[in-house]
């Protein structure tokens, strides 16, 4: 058995990221082209103070959805930049009203590591709650894992990602 | 051996770190899959930071390659690295980015590839400036290079920064020295002379392991290191 490598440390993703991450950031249907296992999630990233974060990069992962067609690229990956006052849309396909879970990391600048959480849309939070995966989860803190507000008329979610302090999202240590 | 989310020095952590402590997940299932980016087309200028352009960039061309392994020393093949960063000159093509430096026309700072069967990575650039930043009195970062890695799970995804040997500014800057001591020089590549290209270009080594978490028991068979 070889010895264990010694691991990369992370470093932070800086302010800058994105020309460079650019080329898998896409326009997501907001509306009417939006087909009906579709669901749009709207929210914003917020600091210890409440302020929007206008420099973070979400990356929505929610494992297959069939590549995009025209530039061979997966489409189960959606990286989202967050805008100047700190919002973000991305969509997550949710079949037959089914219970879905999409898993979401966050980066930014002043984050020395990636910030995984991940989104559950049940229409039974009970449901969620008895989820064995997410026993670890104080019971107080698993709200911050479901959406908010939902509209199923329009088949749009509300779910915000608070980094520090009242409402703190949770945030996971994959093991 | 990563950094502690909430470092003062590097004053951004303040009020971004999350006050509690992260919640133990087992893995999932989705989290042991990947992106397949195995049908993605890249151009060879994609890993060619100079020649993007109709003219080459200003700056002092370099190689920086390397592997990307997982920690029992596995080859990470066919997997994506991006890396990105600021021109000869300190300034990123970034819009968000006001440094008083020249942007450099024919640098966008942006490149893609898949590494190989053995797990290998190749790009050729221009070596990065350093550049002023507003954490304390006279800060400026290191020269770096942005790398961006996804492993074969999701679970491996890893961002870091690349720095260069020799450079003063790594003793004064806080986002590498939040990282505990004895891990620092990992994010530092090493001059290799067999990397240069004669006449053109010198060369930088540096590998990247990630975390075994994800790695699924069929891939031991890839064992060939």
């Amino acid at each position: 058995m070889d010895p264990e490598r010694p691991l990369t440390p992370s470093q932070t993703i800086g302010p800058f990221f994105h020309e460079g991450l650019e080329w898998l950031v896409r326009d997501r249907p907001t509306d009417a082209k939006r087909d009906e296992h579709e669901w749009l999630v709207e929210g914003i990233v917020t600091d210890g103070n409440g302020a929007g974060v206008p420099d973070a990069l979400l990356e929505v992962w929610q494992p297959g959805r069939p590549p995009s067609p025209a530039e061979c690229i997966p489409d189960d990956l959606q990286r989202v930049y967050t805008s100047s006052d700190g919002r973000y849309t991305f969509t997550i396909r949710r079949p037959a009203n089914e219970p879905a879970v999409a898993h979401i990391t966050v980066f930014a600048r002043g984050l020395l590591a990636e910030l995984r959480t991940r989104l559950y849309v049940d229409d039974s939070p009970e449901r969620v709650a008895a989820r064995e995966e997410l026993r670890t989860v104080p019971t107080g803190r698993l709200a911050t894992l479901l959406p908010s507000r939902v509209d199923t008329s329009t088949r749009t979610l509300e779910w915000s990602i608070r980094l520090q302090g009242e409402g703190e999202t949770v945030f996971f240590d994959l093991r | 051996m990563h950094p502690p989310l909430l470092y003062p020095d590097y004053k951004s952590t303040v009020l971004r770190a999350p006050r509690e402590a992260p919640v133990a997940l087992d893995i999932g299932e989705d989290e042991l899959a990947v992106p397949d980016f195995s049908g993605a087309r890249f151009a060879d200028t994609d890993a060619d930071l100079t020649r993007q352009s109709t003219a080459e960039p200003l700056g002092e061309r370099i190689v920086v390659a390397g592997r990307i392994l997982d920690s029992t020393g596995r080859p990470v093949r066919d997997s994506l690295v991006e890396i990105w960063q600021c021109n000869a000159a300190g300034r990123y093509r970034d819009a968000a980015d006001r440094h008083h430096a020249p942007i450099d026309p024919h640098f966008r700072g942006v490149g893609r590839m898949l590494t190989d069967e053995n797990g290998w990575y190749r790009f050729i650039t221009i070596k990065p400036g350093p550049y002023p930043w507003e954490n304390h009195p006279k800060a400026w970062r290191p020269a770096h290079i942005h790398f961006s890695l996804f492993g074969r799970s999701y679970a491996q995804r890893l961002i870091t920064q690349m720095y260069f040997p020799g450079d003063p500014l790594l003793a004064l800057d806080p986002i590498i020295n939040s990282v505990p001591a004895g891990a620092r020089d990992r994010l530092i590549s090493r001059f290799d002379l067999p990397l240069a290209i004669e006449g053109a270009a010198l060369g930088y080594r540096f590998d990247v392991v990630l975390d075994g978490r994800g790695s699924t028991p069929f891939e031991a068979a890839d064992h060939r290191d």
